[in-house]
């Protein structure tokens, strides 16, 4: 795999070869190509993965870089995912949702799990403090956030009362469990399940997934 | 899982979507997955 280590942070498109066009430009038609793309990788295909990792690799990084707050430490959460997603393909099914879902659901995982172990020698309420900081400039992110699809979440982000985007935010992009998110709110741990949950179907229904 | 009725795990999907479950919360929730899919799929003749 020697196309593997993730784009250092100073790439922001994290495109080595870069053989496969620039499918963030065509983001109508490449949901199905990731997807046969990720089924060949599933089948051993390594220039198949490339293309795939190629393609998702910076909203791969700038996801994890939002959760772990620390380049390095997104570029280790996101080389851990794409190996899981290496060894993993094969289980991918289009049925059940898109490619880049898959994979960014991956990252999230490996992100979370990476704040979880990095804070268990840490105060809360400091992680908190630090947490809400806010992220640094980084065009990465800037880059992923350019999408329409980005566009579309952050409308519909707008959309949740304060509540349910708070609680969300703290989940989702925090990596806190449900349980942390009632604590660090003051609320009932129903009422945070509810938040939670309530929320992300405002933001379905938002963004009519699933018509 | 005994400490967990299905009332409880599906106020649950909510944070399972987002991974803000804790390990045992989350092995929970998967089992009671696994245990509804194969139930339909029981119905309809195929093992999954």
């Amino acid at each position: 795999m020697n196309q593997f280590s993730p784009g250092a942070p100073g790439s922001p498109t994290g495109e080595p070869g870069a053989t496969a066009g620039s499918p963030a430009d065509s983001p109508a038609n490449s949901s199905g190509d990731l997807a046969a793309l990720l089924k060949q990788s599933g089948l051993g295909d390594e220039a198949a993965f490339a293309q795939l990792y190629d393609a998702t690799s910076a909203r791969a990084y700038g996801l994890a870089l939002r959760i772990v707050r620390d380049p390095s430490q997104a570029e280790e959460v996101a080389q851990e995912a794409f190996l899981e997603i290496w060894r993993t393909a094969s289980r991918f099914d289009p049925a059940r949702g898109s490619a880049v879902s898959w994979v960014l659901t991956l990252v999230h995982r490996k992100a979370v799990d990476r704040v979880r172990s990095a804070e268990a020698s840490t105060r809360r309420d400091t992680a908190y403090h630090q947490d809400n900081r806010g992220v640094e400039h980084d065009t990465t992110a800037e880059a992923a956030h350019a999408s329409i699809e980005a566009r579309r979440v952050r409308q519909a982000l707008a959309s949740l009362t304060e509540p349910q985007r708070q609680a969300l935010e703290l989940a989702y992009f925090n990596g806190y469990t449900h349980t942390e998110v009632a604590t660090m709110l003051d609320l009932p741990l129903g009422t945070a399940k509810t938040r939670i949950r309530d929320g992300l179907i405002r933001l379905r229904d938002t963004m009519g997934v699933g018509q | 899982m005994s400490t967990f009725d299905n009332e409880s795990l599906h106020a649950l999907s909510g944070a399972y979507a987002v991974d803000a479950l804790d390990d045992t919360e989350r092995a929970a929730f998967e089992q009671h997955l696994l245990d509804s899919l194969s139930g339909r799929f029981a119905d309809q003749g195929s093992a999954p």
